[in-house]
């Protein structure tokens, strides 16, 4: 227990220490967390709540279950469409959550047990921090504050009776159960804590069990219409199962929900264990109680006891400079603590791999293709970060010097939904021009997902292109309700009322000229795709990209050789290095009819080639250094992929 | 402060003010406006009821003020005169509507800042609506009381819009025909986004027409968010009717609505027809697969690999095959019955899977359908012999989806070019027959609704009193179904159709799911949703007991389509 000699200077420090912690938080949660990458989903996180301004969007969630909180998460989640303003939203709801729970503590506890206070908040940062339990985060944190704003209003019922009391509890639950049912157990939880030292507790503590077991079956039967598991399920603002545990996801949700209760408990038990010290010094008591009234505000019977460790600090007080010193090295202490938990769980939580997963494809979304190579270096081995990447070398005019050979070639359409690609492949197909496909997918990736925007965006786009320009426009007209796109929304729907035909535009102009002319029944081995797509565009620069690329990955030299005459469509400078060493192999190494010099081959490549050649043999031989140096020199060469690997 | 300061202080002084004398710092606190807190007013009555007749007062102020600035009725006489029709969504005008349909509320399309719509009956009773914004609402007490006063007469429609310069401007009339007959109070239909193969939300729902209030019948949040489909009812009456539900996690189960008594049945049912005497049904097993299209427009489409019609009583669940319907060289589907049950339509079509080595792909458009009927006496369970009413030789076009109205007097139909999943093929349109005429010149003659549209038609129904159809259409874009109303006279002709009212008439011009298989019903379900879904989750359940299985004849050559892992099972779709 310490002091400070100044009650001014106490408060400045706290506040600076609370200022430095959520500054901290709102830091780790816009520039380590990224919230947008949630709210763009990625096709990894699903259940993403859709928001639409209006009365209507209001009215369809009031029925359902957990209604009023499923509203408020989904109009909260807005805010991570920027990630600045994300992390400020849940920087703000720590924050309250703070200042709430902070005023459960009694005078006495209140500073040792002030820190504690931020533990849900911490929590809070873990889970956010885990990228996929964003959403149930945002619910969680909804539900800590309805339940401690209303267990604080409670409070306030202290000179009321038993009945009274009991009634608010079953009112009060009864209102949360309809609006924000997550809250419950919290709620409760407060309630039986508030109550301890109260007189008829026991009472009012049953009658907050009772409530807690039977008012979510009536509401959830009666009300609601579930059965008795699902109505008792929804008294947590999370669903509470083994493997979200182990994953650390529920782990936080939990820390975060129940900490305070416990930090609570804790500290009643270290009041009542400060008064049992007290008890032996009680001379002192009187002559520093008037003085101690003044400092804590503490003034209940209840509390006078606790002027024996008070009365120490009183005397630190009294020695000032010493005091000062601990003060400060507490302040530091704790400090110390709450940033280094805030760092450590944020640390601890984030999965890199999803992270930049979710990074790679929010930079594919905005045409970022310099972010998407340097965000898929997080996780270069999963399949939709390597079709994200070949998208993106395409998009620098690099596929054909940087091409991965050695990916599933699946990988470049991602042509197998045992991958579920839904969403992945959208932008992929469009800018092939394989614009059916792509609305496809959309349409499939907006059930799953849910009506994103980003998926709207280009539903409208891809009906545009299509000529439907009635759909277009339903989807605009969506759109116009979601925050942050109905400006864009607004823009395109006057655009379409102008010129329905949109032919202006650039992309859609883009699209209609490389669009598929001839039907065929779906699915086609990539190669007849992109041949399918060159022979309605023969200057569909990407799908001759694309059909090269699968060509190389299977070493389908023949097939490469035979599309070589379509590169008269593309103005490529230099040939792609890949290209090069291709050939070089067809016609050096497989023999087959190719002249070099006709497509101007350096020198280089060729002698490069031999002495690949040379060396392979050397290796084939046995010698351990050729084996070596051949990994060294041509592990990245087509030479090395076609013959080695 | 917080609440122990609070507690503390009150408790030590009984007096709030005393806090002062405790700490100065809390002086700031309690030194409010009125003494006190703004909340501690509310504590003493006498203030508490002055400051809510003060804020009722103001409440009444603002919305008089508010009702007067509007400016009341425009003076018409001097309203600029407009020689056109006004632009209107829905489409409203020129209708033959029910007596007892919702207010068709809608929304002007034209430029202005305040609106003005009269309705006028030809008694002389009006119902005027103004509003600042172009939506037209109208209030749903007088527009039903209008309505019933009205039945076989004509209502006008007088609209004036404000321009901005603050000249209203008055355009010409349009009318509406209240019919003599109403339709049924109840539209069941299936929502679900315009999905291919997944899904998430989808539920079956019903509207009361006369209302706004849609209820759900069974949403598949219910169940595991599985699939549920193809409903029928029993001659409009929803206490017999029957929900297919498809659930890896529950099991694939026909849901039976007997007397308002849930059943599950285990199996894989498509399409079924419950007899009019309610104690039997027919239902057609199929397997459509999914194929996708690189340049159509809604690259959609779905082949049947399969296709048989079997009945099966409610007492005994024993599938029976129909005699003379049991040719494996024959698809056939959607079984329908005459409101007497002694005829069943249905569709049938030459199966191509019975050449060897066919696959899907190649032969898809080769499935298309003829219309044919058997005759059936239900007092010795005996069918006759299968007649072909229309074949695709003579019509050029597949027909689907047969329904015979409720007086037995016309046969409705869609047709598309192939394929029995008109939904997906925007040339689809609903057609119409007169039987009675048939039965006199000894041939189907049929003609196109006068109400089709460019777009897709399809799923269309009867009401009991055989003069309402209602139908999925596309009109207006190619991916959502709406369901629309139209009028059948006595000649069987379609008047103008509609869509279903919304109380926000801009509803639809955002709404992304879309409506298939409307079908009236003539009164609500009295099954709960619970009751349902219970019935669906539970372990318990008869199984249909099927007859054995034909010799396997050839079967198309599997075509495994990576992009439709999920079983492909379109009967999941629309």
């Amino acid at each position: 227990m310490f002091s400070w000699p100044d009650q001014r200077l106490r408060k400045i420090a706290i506040l600076a220490q609370l200022l430095l912690f959520f500054a901290v938080v709102y830091v780790l949660l816009w520039k380590r967390v990224d919230l947008e990458i949630v709210y763009h989903g990625g096709g990894i996180i699903a259940n993403v709540p859709v928001f639409y301004w209006g009365a209507e969007f209001f009215k369809e969630w009031l029925p359902q279950p957990a209604g009023l909180l499923g509203y408020t998460r989904a109009l909260l989640f807005q805010s991570f469409y920027h990630s600045w303003l994300g992390a400020a939203v849940v920087t703000v709801q720590i924050g309250v959550i703070y200042g709430l729970g902070q005023r459960f503590m009694t005078p006495a506890g209140r500073d040792s047990f002030r820190v504690g206070a931020l533990l849900p908040g911490v929590f809070l940062l873990g889970a956010f921090s885990r990228h996929i339990s964003s959403i149930v985060a945002v619910n969680t944190a909804c539900c800590l504050i309805v339940a401690l704003a209303l267990a604080w209003a409670y409070t306030r019922l202290e000179k009321s009776g038993v009945v009274y009391r009991i009634a608010a509890v079953l009112a009060a639950s009864a209102a949360v159960l309809f609006s924000f049912p997550g809250a419950l157990v919290l709620f409760l939880s407060l309630v039986a804590i508030v109550e301890l030292h109260r007189p008829g507790r026991w009472v009012v503590i049953a009658a907050a069990v009772v409530a807690g077991l039977c008012l979510p079956l009536m509401v959830g039967i009666w009300g609601y219409d579930l059965n008795g598991k699902e109505s008792l399920a929804s008294i947590l603002p999370f669903s509470v199962t083994l493997r979200a545990f182990r994953s650390l996801n529920l782990a936080w949700l939990f820390g975060a929900y129940f900490a305070l209760p416990l930090v609570l408990v804790a500290e009643r038990v270290w009041v009542l264990m400060m008064k049992a010290s007290s008890a032996s010094i009680s001379a002192p008591v009187h002559q520093a109680a008037p003085q101690l009234q003044h400092a804590h505000h503490v003034s209940s019977p209840s509390h006078r006891s606790l002027a024996g460790p008070a009365a120490t600090s009183l005397r630190r007080n009294a020695n000032g400079p010493e005091a000062s010193r601990a003060g400060w090295a507490r302040w530091g202490a704790e400090s110390g603590l709450v940033l280094a938990a805030a760092f450590g769980i944020c640390a601890v939580s984030i999965n890199e791999e999803i992270q930049a997963t979710l990074r790679v494809d929010y930079s594919a979304f905005h045409r970022d293709w310099k972010g998407v190579l340097a965000a898929a270096k997080g996780n270069p081995n999963s399949i939709h970060v390597q079709c994200a990447v070949n998208q993106a070398l395409f998009h620098l005019g690099r596929l054909g010097d940087d091409l991965n050979l050695r990916q599933y070639p699946e990988a470049l359409v991602l042509y197998d939904q045992s991958f579920r690609p839904d969403w992945n492949v959208i932008d992929v197909y469009l800018d092939l021009g394989f614009v059916g496909m792509a609305h496809h997918y959309l349409i499939e990736a907006m059930d799953i997902y849910g009506e994103r925007p980003a998926l709207l965006r280009r539903i409208v786009l891809v009906n545009t292109v299509l000529g439907n320009v009635g759909t277009a426009k339903i989807y605009l007209s969506a759109l116009a309700k979601v925050p942050f796109h109905r400006d864009w929304a607004r823009r395109s729907l006057a655009e379409m009322q102008a010129k329905p035909s949109m032919s202006e535009d650039k992309e859609v102009a883009r699209l209609r000229s490389v669009m598929m002319t001839r039907d065929q029944v779906v699915p086609l081995p990539i190669d007849q795709l992109m041949i399918s797509l060159l022979e309605a565009n023969p200057r569909n620069r990407m799908a001759f990209e694309y059909l090269m690329a699968y060509l190389l990955i299977n070493r389908n030299l023949n097939g490469f050789v035979a599309q070589l005459p379509r590169l008269g469509q593309f103005s490529m400078g230099e040939l792609p290095r890949f290209y090069q060493e291709a050939m070089v192999v067809a016609a050096d190494g497989l023999g087959l009819n190719l002249d070099l010099a006709r497509w101007q081959i350096p020198s280089t490549a060729i002698e490069r080639f031999r002495k690949f050649v040379q060396l392979r043999q050397r290796s084939a031989a046995g010698q351990v250094d050729a084996s070596r140096e051949l990994e060294q020199e041509f592990g990245g060469s087509y030479y090395y992929y076609h013959f080695v690997r | 402060m917080n609440l122990w300061e609070t507690r503390n202080a009150i408790h030590l002084s009984g007096n709030p003010k005393s806090e002062l004398s405790l700490n100065p710092s809390r002086a700031r606190l309690v030194r409010q406006p009125f003494g006190c807190r703004i909340s501690e007013l509310f504590r003493h009555s006498y203030f508490g009821a002055r400051i809510s007749a003060a804020a009722l007062l103001l409440l009444v102020a603002f919305t008089t003020t508010g009702w007067f600035w509007q400016g009341g009725p425009p003076d018409e006489k001097s309203a600029a005169p407009e020689p056109r029709l006004p632009r209107i969504q829905p489409d409203y005008a020129g209708l033959v509507i029910p007596t007892n349909i919702c207010p068709l509320n809608f929304q002007v399309e034209e430029a202005g800042t305040r609106y003005f719509v009269r309705v006028t009956s030809p008694r002389g009773q009006t119902l005027e609506v103004q509003s600042a914004s172009p939506k037209i609402q109208f209030p749903e007490k007088r527009w039903k009381e209008l309505l019933q006063s009205s039945a076989g007469q004509e209502l006008r429609y007088d609209l004036l819009v404000k321009a901005t310069n603050a000249v209203w401007r008055r355009f010409e009339s349009f009318t509406n025909r209240v019919a003599s007959e109403g339709v049924d109070g109840y539209l069941v239909y299936r929502k679900i986004h315009p999905s291919h193969n997944t899904w998430s939300a989808m539920g079956i729902y019903q509207r009361d027409l006369q209302t706004f209030e849609e209820r759900p019948v069974i949403q598949n949040r219910k169940f595991g968010n599985d699939c549920c489909h193809c409903h029928s009812l029993r001659e409009n009456n929803p206490s017999f009717a029957s929900l297919d539900i498809r659930s890896p996690k529950y099991g694939n189960s026909l849901l039976l609505i007997s007397n308002h008594v849930p059943i599950k049945v285990t199996g894989n049912v498509s399409f079924s027809a419950w007899h009019p005497s309610g104690r039997m049904i027919v239902s057609s097993f199929n397997k459509p697969r999914l194929l996708l299209h690189t340049v159509k427009n809604d690259m959609r489409d779905i082949v049947e690999l399969d296709g048989w019609l079997g009945y099966y009583s409610l007492a005994d669940l024993q599938v029976k095959r129909i005699p003379g319907l049991d040719d494996e060289r024959q698809l056939l589907t959607f079984p329908t019955w005459t409101p007497d049950g002694k005829t069943l339509y249905f569709c049938s079509s030459p199966n191509p899977w019975v050449v060897p080595g066919k696959t899907r792909n190649e032969n898809y458009q080769e499935i298309r359908f003829d219309l044919r009927r058997i005759p059936y006496q239900a007092e010795s369970d005996t069918w006759g012999t299968p007649e072909t009413l229309l074949t695709v030789a003579e019509t050029g076009l597949s027909m689907v989806q047969p329904r015979v109205s409720p007086d037995g007097r016309w046969l409705t139909f869609g047709m598309c070019e192939y394929s029995c999943w008109a939904n997906y093929h925007p040339e689809s349109d609903l057609y119409i027959a007169d039987l009675y005429a048939a039965q006199t010149n000894g041939k189907l003659s049929y003609r196109k609704m006068e109400m089709n549209s460019a777009e897709c038609e399809s799923w269309h129904s009867w009401s009991s009193n055989s003069r309402w159809i209602v139908f999925s259409s596309k009109r207006g874009n190619p991916l959502f179904n709406r369901p629309h109303l139209a009028y059948v006279d006595g000649e069987g002709r379609l008047q103008k159709a509609f869509v279903v009212p919304q109380f926000d008439p801009a509803f639809y011009d955002s709404y992304l799911k879309t409506y298939t298989i409307p079908t009236l019903a003539n009164a609500p379900f009295e099954v709960s949703e619970s009751a349902l879904a219970a019935t669906i989750k539970s372990p318990q359940g008869r199984a249909l007991i099927m007859p054995p299985a034909k010799p396997s004849a050839a079967r198309p050559a599997a075509v495994v389509n990576p992009l439709d892992p999920i079983g492909e099972d379109a009967t999941r779709q629309q």
